[in-house]
């Protein structure tokens, strides 16, 4: 008998202190959220590892220009292969729960906040997910990509609500029968090396 | 010592010829492309050869055993810009400074490579834009010491349709055969090992893979953006290196037909998302943690499929309007009232646990612990997000008639030496006192 209310004490303890946990990340969860408000926060970007894969599409995550991260305000940072699936994200699960979202720089590869970059979006310029847009922290050099390029539209983060976001695939309506042009196409195997 | 000082001479004289000479082989193979006529047939003689060659005829070149291409060079090893060209019984070494150039780049239609031993720590074989050709006997191996992220593909298809890959062995790239933007592509009896991902689909339509074997990757199959793709009695197995791995995805998938595949041993056997109007019936789904995911999967039809052994059988999130009656489960306590092989009972799957591990990662320790359990059906879940197969079978619809006859007299004969075994020990019991 003696055991038994043991065990029961034990058992009791321990759904309590489970019951604990949870009220602990969820009032933290909670104070977090409020902190989103406070300046003072700031969170940190994590590395990419190779274990890394795309919340959204599963893809392994490159540690690459095109990988983008979410800190939540929980500090978890869940990452993405392409700006189009963090983007999908957001749509989805609002931006309450959001820390800091975190681009990279096409050139330097170096984390920045997403709010504040510059965007190129051209449907030939080749992302993992095919979503056609990369970032950069500095304007000029968005406006430098685009005349390297010969093409694409520059946006603002403000600019990236009304985007039409859209994996390009290009060839889900292929006609069979052109085949025969393939040699007058103009191909870029830098663009294609890209692609993920 | 006269001997020995003409020996020393001899081997000066064959350091110094060596490399001219293949050089020279090298110079007579180009031109002797470039001099051929359409549909000659040239053989190379046995060699190394250490210059790359592009060949722009519509001839065949057939190697032998002894034929190797050591090419460390910018420039693809072998260009094949014409259409109609047969290439076969090469062996290739192919090391390049240049990220992302091929050991074999095809730009044409209509040809064919067999039996090709390809060694490269770049890219393997790269089609672009390349038509109708047939690529068979293929062994590729890329370089085992390079991390994954630094590795390339092995067959790579870019806008390329109708081409036929079969009987490969790829081992140690990033992806196995990877296919983009192309359509009408058949993929069959090849086998992928210790890459990335064995098959990797982006955007393609109507590809078909079937008889596909891929062991210790990180993933089997990605399936990505497709439409109209064909699976079939592929073997996906042992592919759990990463704590995210799958024997099969479909992300964006519509109108694909997934049978008779033997998923096993990996992370997650079968993962469909954001995917709609799949047909996936007779896969035998088997000894993964989780056998089937759905997340923003609708309007899928899953019957008939033999889901045993897994830890966790199945997880739906988000899903809806998915037929997934008619399945097997091999943990479902089931009643057949009717006696028709269907159970009365209905199969549940609570996407609790999935939901909460989610948002709090470390709750995974918890899993399928009793208090969780308990949670589980406290915490009630809308029936439109659970995975339910209201009509669940007893048997699995992939057990043969012969196998289950196996099966019985495998029983019969343990529980006879069972028996009598046990009959021996009591004798022996009674005897001694």
């Amino acid at each position: 008998m003696k055991n038994k209310l043991f065990l029961f004490t034990i058992f009791t303890a321990l759904v309590l202190a489970l019951a604990a946990c949870g009220g602990g990340d969820g009032a933290t969860g909670e104070n977090e959220g409020e902190n989103t408000n406070d300046a003072a926060t700031t969170y940190e970007p994590e590395d990419i590892k190779e274990t890394d894969v795309c919340e959204v599409c599963a893809m392994a995550v490159a540690d690459n220009e095109h990988a983008t991260q979410i800190v939540l305000t929980n500090e978890r940072s869940i990452k993405f292969d392409d700006i189009g699936c963090m983007y999908e994200w957001i749509e989805e699960n609002g931006e309450d729960d959001i820390g800091t979202a975190f681009v990279r720089d096409y050139n330097s590869e170096q984390w920045f906040d997403f709010t504040e970059g510059t965007f190129v979006f051209d449907e030939t310029i080749d992302t993992p997910m095919a979503y056609g847009i990369i970032s950069f922290s500095d304007a000029n050099e968005a406006e430098k990509f685009i005349e390297d390029f010969g093409k694409g539209d520059m946006l603002t983060y403000s600019d990236l609500a009304n985007h039409e976001w859209v994996m390009h695939k290009e060839m889900m309506g292929h006609d069979h029968d052109d085949h025969d042009d393939h040699d007058t196409d103009e191909h870029n195997d830098e663009e294609h090396d890209e692609h993920d | 010592m006269d001997k020995k000082l003409l020996g020393v001479i001899v081997m000066i004289f064959i350091l110094l010829i060596i490399p001219s000479n293949s050089n020279a082989e090298h110079q007579l193979l180009q031109q002797r492309i470039d001099n051929a006529k359409t549909g000659d047939t040239i053989e190379i003689p046995a060699g190394v050869y250490e210059e790359p060659i592009v060949i722009h005829k519509a001839v065949n070149l057939i190697g032998n055993e002894d034929v190797l291409f050591h090419i460390e060079s910018d420039e693809p090893a072998i260009t094949i810009a014409a259409n109609h060209v047969t290439l076969q019984h090469i062996s290739i070494n192919y090391n390049s400074n240049e990220d992302g150039q091929a050991a074999i780049l095809m730009q044409s239609s209509e040809n064919k490579l067999t039996h090709i031993d390809i060694d490269s720590e770049n890219r393997g074989i790269l089609l672009d834009e390349a038509h109708n050709n047939l690529l068979t006997n293929i062994t590729l191996k890329g370089n085992e010491e390079l991390p994954i992220p630094k590795r390339q593909r092995g067959i790579d298809l870019w806008k390329s349709h109708e081409n036929t890959i079969t009987y490969a062995h790829i081992s140690f790239v990033e992806d196995g055969i990877y296919i983009e933007s192309s359509s009408g592509n058949i993929v069959h009896d090849n086998i992928a090992t210790h890459s990335r991902y064995g098959y990797h689909l982006m955007f393609t339509k109507e590809t078909e893979l079937f008889a596909n074997e891929s062991y210790e990757n990180i993933s089997g199959m990605m399936i990505m953006g497709t439409n109209g793709t064909q699976v079939y009695e592929n073997i996906l197995q042992h592919n759990q290196k990463n704590v995210q791995s799958l024997g099969l995805l479909l992300f964006d998938v519509t109108n694909s037909r997934v049978e008779r595949n033997d998923i096993a041993h990996n992370r997650l056997g079968i993962f469909v998302e954001d995917a709609s109007e799949n047909e996936i019936t007779n896969n035998d789904v088997h000894n993964n943690f989780i056998g089937l995911q759905f997340k923003h999967a609708e309007e899928n039809n899953i019957h008939h499929n033999a889901f045993s052994a897994n830890v966790v059988q199945g997880l739906a999130e988000e899903s809806m309007n998915n037929t997934t009656n008619n399945n097997y489960w091999s943990d479902h306590n089931g009643l057949d009232l009717t006696g028709d092989g269907v159970s009365n009972l209905a199969y549940k799957v609570d996407p609790f646990y999935l939901h909460l591990t989610n948002k709090y990662p470390p709750y995974r320790l918890l899993f399928q612990a009793p208090g969780f359990l308990f949670l589980e059906k406290m915490m009630h879940t809308p029936a439109e997000q659970q995975l339910i197969d209201y009509a669940p079978l007893l048997v699995s619809p992939l057990q043969t008639p012969e196998m289950s006859a196996e099966n019985n007299w495998a029983t019969l004969i343990i529980s006879t030496i069972l028996f009598i075994s046990s009959l021996f020990i009591i004798y022996l019991g009674v005897k001694q006192r």
